[in-house]
């Protein structure tokens, strides 16, 4: 599991969440964003844009499989790496 | 017995008032290349944004620029007022109906100022993008002014 704050002023919108979704579908196993109680699929980007996650929300990244840390870090640079 | 080979196909209507146009036609490569999915755009003669089809309101991203809704039988659609319009922080936008809410096609879930998008030179052009792939065994968009019905969808 790798924890990442979101730090782009327009959160997690249709931009970010696209790049999330396709860096997530090409990983085998199953791709999961958690904030608070909340846990959805980041291969969904309904799902993505229903967590409405904004500037400073902390989420954690999970995944299963045999490389988790590889598409947790993936993700981890996708988010700190929106630009707006 | 011939219900068994039926195709299952689900219609649904331009949610705004305008001109229907291809998605590769979209000036925001997020949707022109289809990264977010496949479907259709408006380019949008008023700012009544209704629901495309029936169903239930999954999401409305908290500045009211994009809702999506899901079918009964796990269709999604994603409905994205405008081009970056998410910078706009929600003005312009009034949120009509909440996530949750049973909808039919043509229910108002937003209302948009079109002036306020184009005031921040904001693109009004509205994308609406099937988000579940999987559903869909193809699609022919009606293109052109005034087609309420703007997509069929053949359905897996």
């Amino acid at each position: 599991m790798t924890s990442v704050t979101i730090k782009s002023k327009n959160g997690l919108h249709a931009r970010p969440a696209s790049l999330i979704v396709n860096a997530a579908t090409k990983y085998p196993g199953e791709v999961f964003i958690i904030k608070d109680t909340s846990k959805i699929n980041a291969k969904s980007i309904m799902n993505i844009m229903g967590m409405g996650l904004m500037q400073g929300d902390t989420i954690s990244i999970e995944a299963t499989g045999d490389n988790p840390a590889s598409i947790e870090g993936e993700l981890k640079e996708i988010i700190e790496g929106v630009e707006a | 017995m011939f219900g068994l080979f039926k195709k299952k196909t689900l219609s649904l209507m331009a949610p705004m008032s305008g001109e229907i146009i291809d998605i590769s036609k979209v000036p925001d490569a997020v949707f022109s290349q289809k990264m977010v999915g496949d479907g259709f755009a408006i380019n949008p003669s008023n700012g009544l944004v209704m629901a495309p089809c029936s169903g239930t309101i999954a999401q409305v991203f908290p500045t009211n620029h994009a809702f999506g809704i899901v079918t009964d039988d796990g269709f999604e659609v994603l409905v994205h007022i405008g081009i970056d319009t998410v910078e706009l922080s929600g003005e312009g936008f009034t949120r009509v109906l909440e996530p949750g809410t049973k909808v039919q096609a043509g229910d108002t879930i937003i209302q948009v100022d079109l002036d306020v998008l184009r005031n921040h030179d904001k693109s009004t052009i509205t994308p609406v993008v099937i988000t579940t792939p999987d559903k869909v065994k193809s699609m022919d968009v009606n293109l052109g002014l005034g087609n309420k019905e703007a997509a069929i969808i053949t359905l897996n």
